[in-house]
């Protein structure tokens, strides 16, 4: 296998979980390139930043929560819109997220883009 | 957020006034805001005199709309002819109003200018040849000596530096000199004698 | 190390409507401020955040889209889709100062323009 170790992919998902499924996509993508040895980062952005919500509990779909924590373990860094998160009330003192999930500004999203290799954007 | 209002000149003839519209990220984590002011004048009578007021290099003028930006005081001062001003890199709102205030006096003042030359019936020009005055223009004008008195290598890269603001023509004290008349001589035919006072040049 | 050096941020959903054109401008203004150069390109419904005379903060209680169109300039550009604009009922007069707008062939310059060192971004 090439070595991939060095480069970088971001992935923006502006989309919450359930009514649509960006974020299992987002999932699948993430968690080949990971197996690949990529590195991966994950921007949530608007909606998206209720996927890390904890205490999830979907009747009939895959819990996302549980699939970005598999993510986090393999090695992916998720980061969430603080002015998004906060408005759609996951404060940083409200611990509303799963952990592992850092509440970051936009300066973070414009980092990411200056050190990957592909950016990509998921959302409707 | 709600707009600021400041009057910031008692005695403008064209502008006095400037209201803050916005200021972005409002999460400054960077230390530098992005403003949006707007002047209580519109500026499209002024804005293509402006472009003279200021070294080249530090100008870029967009002919179609009519928008000009200055790159002083460290960072990108844009106006509009609707009378609206932005500027990047701002501290906070206080610090934008103290420079956008000297951008304001430097408004009027071109401003009065234009009532003048209209009454002395000049036509106004955006000085042709000062958009197409490279280094090589200068440096003509220049002793030519390399004697680097004025911080530079060459008389050329001083040259380069006069036309992007970065020095000025008084930094070069061989032409302070009394036998470089003929050099000064050239310079104002170049330039123009306006050109040579923004560039710094006070005279003997 | 600098991997990419630029970013078009392409918004084709109305202001206000949804949040998608106010954040869009959001990512353009923070990489702007990284030294990454930005853009923003409006296409399909998009192309009405760059209509003048927007007073969102009145209306609704919304912060002006408008606003944002003139933060971005000049370190980044504003590209308005002529057709999408044309498509429905609008012409340059009615456009913000710092708007481009930009045809099919000028579209299509633009992009095969942007190097391999650019972020594609739809928000």
């Amino acid at each position: 296998m090439e070595n991939n170790s060095k480069k970088m992919l971001t992935i923006v998902l502006t989309e919450g979980p359930y009514r649509s499924q960006y974020a299992d996509i987002a999932y699948e993508i993430a968690s080949s390139a990971l197996y690949k040895k990529y590195r991966v980062n994950i921007f949530l952005y608007m909606d998206a930043t209720h996927i890390p919500k904890k205490e999830q509990n979907p009747h009939s779909f895959p819990n996302v929560a549980q699939k970005f924590r598999k993510l986090m373990k393999q090695g992916a860094k998720i980061r969430a819109c603080v002015r998004c998160a906060t408005a759609r009330g996951h404060s940083c003192t409200q611990k509303s997220y799963i952990p592992g999930i850092t509440i970051t500004s936009i300066y973070e999203l414009a980092e990411w883009i200056k050190k990957s290799h592909r950016v990509i954007s998921l959302g409707d | 957020m709600e707009e600021l209002e400041y009057t910031v000149l008692d005695n403008g003839s064209l502008v006095n006034k400037v209201i803050i519209k916005n200021i972005r990220p409002c999460i400054a984590t960077e230390g530098k805001v992005r403003v949006l002011m707007e002047l209580n004048n519109p500026l499209e009578e002024v804005i293509t005199s402006l472009i003279s007021k200021y070294p080249p290099g530090k100008v870029n003028y967009v002919k179609k709309k009519k928008i000009l930006t200055l790159s002083i005081y460290n960072r990108l001062i844009t106006l509009y002819p609707s009378g609206k001003v932005t500027m990047n890199k701002a501290i906070d709102k206080e610090d934008a109003v103290e420079i956008i205030t000297n951008v304001m006096k430097t408004i009027n003042q071109t401003y009065d200018n234009l009532e003048n030359i209209q009454e002395n019936n000049k036509k106004i020009d955006i000085d042709p040849n000062i958009s197409v005055i490279g280094p090589l223009d200068i440096y003509k004008c220049l002793p030519q000596t390399n004697c680097q008195e004025c911080g530079e290598k060459t008389c050329m890269a001083f040259s380069m530096k006069i036309l992007s603001g970065d020095k000025f023509l008084d930094d070069c004290l061989k032409l302070q000199e009394p036998w470089h008349q003929d050099q000064v001589e050239c310079l104002k035919n170049t330039i123009g004698g306006e050109m040579m006072k923004i560039m710094g040049w006070e005279g003997y | 190390m600098i991997e990419l050096d630029s970013s078009l941020i392409i918004i084709d959903r109305a202001p206000y409507g949804y949040e998608d054109a106010f954040s869009g401008f959001y990512i353009c203004i923070a990489c702007l401020n990284k030294e990454v150069d930005s853009d923003v390109l409006l296409l399909g419904d998009g192309v009405y955040s760059a209509l003048k005379n927007q007073d969102s903060e009145n209306a609704l209680n919304f912060p002006s889209v408008e606003d944002l169109t003139y933060l971005i300039f000049p370190e980044g550009s504003l590209f308005v889709h002529e057709k999408s604009l044309k498509e429905r009922g609008f012409m340059a007069k009615d456009l913000v100062e710092a708007a481009e707008l930009i045809n099919e062939q000028e579209l299509y310059e633009i992009l095969i323009s942007k190097t391999k060192k650019t972020a594609f971004l739809r928000i």
